[in-house]
């Protein structure tokens, strides 16, 4: 009999991927979860699938199937640190015309810079089309069947079309944008902000101290997002501001409740550092807190929230300072991404592409 | 374009641009042809409004008149015929001309008369040389990759992308082209270079066709793009300036003009749906690197007044004086500097890496189908959005090539040097200010400035065991009095006046702009970064 053609094959085996996997079963044809056992799996913790049940239509390899990674869309559903492991081993098997989409938030330490996974992915294979998936999504809500909301970015609109194809409908709706490093960038450093505003939360103040840093939050992102090729708009939407919201919203959301926990306390409680967002974002904000003081841009927020990760204490002072400083320390704050293409020293300082 | 080709690509090129504007036309719901017509009508009138150096305004005038009229009063016919001359009277301006004899008078002629003519000068040169004619092809010097050149040219169609810098790296890409043993290659030049007196002679007939910047429409675009298309699928190797235009700036290019790049994708698609032998297509980043720009001067003038950028053209600068041009070869030959041309790694058109066998390989070396990438569902399809996508990834590839193969002067090590140490011993924030004033102001005493300039060198020296630029052999290898020395000379025989100038044991800034020009080709390395991160390790 010959073997059944996957239209969407999905390599990954946390919550994302089982998720990912339900919805697409709901709309698509033949889906595959490929869950090969990953080498940095130790401290995440979790129960394969995060304990969720796939659909009985969704086939499950264990191994590197070639023929299920065959799919015409492949959707990677690991976290950022695993990305270049588990495209080491897949990478050589794919082909040109395939695209793939990753679900990763955060970036990816490389020899004292970072890249965005689509940049990994790149790298460690033939594709080209590539595309990301982000913004206030929820695997136990997607399960349910509850409203949620995606968003698909890729440079190349068949690779938009068809993960629309394959994963709106329903309950879901996908949002697309054609600005990849806007999207990436935005899913990795709004986890970092939400610890921000969870140290604010912890330190008891309240919905205004949050809001203003939430703003320069978002000041910085795009900032920092357009030094690196961004479109600073991208930064307002779903993988910006709507997934930012969400994570200082949610009282539930680790990267919120790392930053209420550590608030007002001594060192760093080791334990959250289990947690895969809470990896990321530590990941993430090292990386960009070193690329940005290279290029000069200046990035408060998320330096305090990345000297917290290395052991800092985050105090009232701190948050004062950082939420409700003088209009002219905020406007040193943001750079116009309109002077970015004249390289003037001095006021405007850039650093070409972003990388450190 | 030989004579034997040009009917042939003019007839294709029209045919191809008004097949696909009219089935564009037919697609859309709204009034796609008065929109194309209206917008040439809007951009020409303007055009020809404001360029009143152009040799063809009376004829444009005209041109643009009988246009008008025949719209105003046209039905869906006439509007067809006039998309179609409107596509003709384009493609038959950008046809480029190629004649055998200019070319070989070109190539065999001119660098020795030339160097005769320099060489006058040095008459102790002329009689170490005696009998053989010096030229000044000793002067231009081409590394890099040429090998790899020869054996792909044979394998494909080449795309040469110059960094672009000066009007001379026109003719300097031409004599390397020759100098390679490659076949002469056509090439996309300014309109307003056409009408130079010396150099639009050549150019009318050595494969040069026009690109007229001032045009601004979308027919123009479309037409230029599909001409460069048609000459690539002819096997006419190409060469443009992916830049556009000169580096005001005098930085490495970081942005591109897509238009021209994107021509290869699709040539090669087209070959690939034809059959054709050798259908691939292979782009070559290189880089051209001066110890001084001839234009120099005029070119940081336009950049600090961010006087329209790439809009604006420089009409009258350095390149149309004569005594100028005689100046700076005259220093290149009695200095015995050189026009480095290095030749990088060639690229497929959706930014891989290519052997020298012609084999597209990803990072790690492995093969790839890059015919694959034209399939959608199994079949090749035309997809004008994913080639624009491709194309972006190579320009980025290409840019990253630019960087790496930036040859580094000790113009440039000095220039950054002194100017950075002036603008943190300077108190004012506003840069141009700080660029008026700091000639009057500061002065550094030549002990710190060999500091500094050692300091400079280690770090430029770091980059270029990284891969991320190279050094010139001075730069490599000599101390930093040497290299201080050597660009204080390059920067006082030239320029109207000296960049630096020392009296005593003081290094005097004489031209702030300049200056400023040299040390922008170090911009975008990090150099910044790494200062500060080893002023940090040193404490």
């Amino acid at each position: 009999m010959a073997p059944r053609k996957t239209s969407l094959a999905i390599l990954g085996s946390g919550r994302m991927a089982a998720a990912l996997a339900a919805l697409a079963a709901r709309v698509s044809g033949s889906v595959a979860v490929v869950a090969p056992p990953l080498a940095d799996a130790a401290g995440t913790g979790a129960a394969r699938f995060g304990g969720l049940r796939l659909p009985k239509t969704v086939r499950v390899f264990e191994s590197l199937d070639r023929a299920a990674l065959a799919a015409p869309l492949l959707v990677v559903a690991v976290p950022s640190f695993q990305v270049g492991g588990i495209m080491a081993r897949v990478g050589p098997l794919l082909r040109g015309d395939q695209y793939v989409v990753h679900a990763s938030r955060g970036l990816v330490g490389s020899g004292g810079g970072w890249e965005r996974p689509s940049e990994v992915i790149a790298r460690e294979s033939c594709v080209r089309k590539l595309g990301a998936l982000a913004g206030p999504f929820f695997a136990d809500e997607v399960v349910k069947g509850e409203p949620s909301s995606l968003v698909a970015a890729s440079g190349f609109r068949e690779v938009v079309d068809a993960t629309k194809a394959a994963l709106a409908g329903g309950p879901v709706s996908l949002f697309t944008s054609d600005d990849l490093c806007g999207v990436e960038l935005g899913g990795a450093l709004g986890p970092i902000y939400a610890v921000a505003v969870g140290m604010a939360a912890g330190l008891g103040y309240g919905m205004g101290t949050r809001a203003a840093l939430l703003t320069k939050a978002l000041s910085e992102m795009a900032g920092f997002g357009a030094t690196g090729g961004a479109q600073a708009r991208t930064f307002s939407g779903l993988s910006g501001l709507g997934d930012l919201f969400t994570l200082v919203s949610v009282e539930g959301a680790a990267p919120f409740r790392f930053g209420v926990a550590v608030a007002g306390r001594a060192g760093r409680p080791d334990e959250w550092l289990r947690d895969v967002r809470i990896r990321e974002a530590r990941a993430s904000a090292d990386a960009v807190r070193r690329a940005a003081a290279s290029m000069g841009v200046a990035m408060p927020i998320l330096t305090a929230v990345a000297e917290v990760f290395d052991g800092a204490r985050p105090t009232r002072e701190r948050i004062e300072a950082l939420a409700g400083a003088g209009a002219g320390r905020d406007a040193d704050a943001v750079i116009d991404p309109k002077r970015l293409g004249v390289p003037l020293p001095a006021l405007f300082p850039q650093g070409g592409r972003g990388k450190g | 374009m030989r004579p034997e080709d040009q009917r042939r690509v003019l007839i294709e090129v029209v045919s191809r641009v008004k097949e696909r504007q009219l089935a564009v036309a037919a697609r859309s719901a709204e009034a796609y042809l008065d929109h194309l017509i209206h917008e040439t009508i809007f951009y020409e009138d303007e055009r020809v409004r404001t360029d009143v150096h152009s040799v063809k305004r009376a004829d444009d005038k005209a041109w643009l008149a009988a246009l008008r009229r025949r719209f105003s009063h046209a039905g869906e016919l006439e509007k067809k015929r006039l998309l179609a001359d409107i596509i003709e009277r384009h493609a038959a301006e950008i046809l480029g001309h190629f004649s055998d004899p200019v070319y070989r008078f070109t190539t065999s002629v001119i660098p020795s008369g030339l160097g005769v003519m320099l060489n006058a000068f040095s008459p102790l040169k002329l009689a170490s040389d005696f009998p053989r004619l010096p030229d000044v092809s000793g002067n231009i010097v081409i590394g890099g990759r040429v090998e790899e050149l020869r054996k792909l040219e044979k394998l494909g169609t080449v795309v040469l992308t110059p960094t672009h810098s000066s009007n001379l790296d026109s003719p300097v890409m031409g004599y390397a082209v020759f100098r390679m043993g490659l076949p002469p290659v056509t090439y996309g030049a300014g309109l307003n270079l056409f009408q130079h007196r010396f150099l639009g002679y050549f150019m009318q007939r050595l494969g040069a066709y026009k690109v007229d910047r001032l045009k601004k429409h979308s027919l123009y675009k479309d037409v230029l793009k599909e001409y460069a298309t048609v000459t690539l699928e002819n096997g006419y190797h190409n060469l443009f300036f992916p830049g556009g235009t000169r580096s005001r700036s005098g930085a490495v290019e970081q942005k591109l003009k897509l238009g021209l790049l994107g021509a290869g994708i699709q040539a090669y698609y087209n070959n690939l749906r034809g059959k054709k032998p050798n259908p691939k297509i292979f782009i070559v980043p290189c880089t051209i690197n001066y110890q001084l720009v001839l234009e120099a001067a005029s070119l940081i003038d336009d950049h600090l007044k961010e006087a329209g950028k790439s809009r604006y053209i420089i009409v009258d600068d350095e390149f149309s004086r004569p005594s100028r041009i005689y100046a700076f070869l005259r220093n290149l030959v009695t200095l015995e500097e050189r026009v480095h041309l290095i030749i990088g790694r060639a690229l497929d058109p959706f930014g891989n890496d290519v052997d020298e066998e012609g084999v597209s390989r990803d990072a790690h070396g492995r093969p790839i189908d890059i015919e694959r990438y034209f399939l959608r569902g199994g079949e090749p399809v035309h997809d004008a959005d994913r080639n624009a996508e491709f194309t972006r990834l190579l320009g980025a590839r290409v840019v990253d090539a630019f960087m790496a193969d930036t040859l580094v002067f000790s113009t440039n090590v000095l220039a950054w040097t002194v100017f950075e140490r002036l603008r943190a011993e300077s108190s004012d924030r506003d840069f141009y200010r700080f660029l008026r004033s700091a000639a009057y102001e500061i002065t550094l005493p030549m002990t710190e400035v060999y500091r500094d300039v050692d300091r400079t060198l280690g770090l430029v020296r770091r980059l270029a065991s990284e891969g991320r630029l190279r050094a010139s052999d001075a730069v490599a290898h000599a101390d930093a009095e040497t290299i201080v020395a050597k660009a204080l000379r390059l920067f006082g025989c030239y320029h109207t006046r000296p960049v630096l100038e020392r009296h005593g044991d003081r290094l005097f800034p004489t031209d702030m702009n300049l200056l400023y020009f040299y040390r922008n080709r170090l911009w975008g390395y990090g150099l910044e970064r790494m200062k500060s991160e080893a002023t940090v390790g040193a404490a």
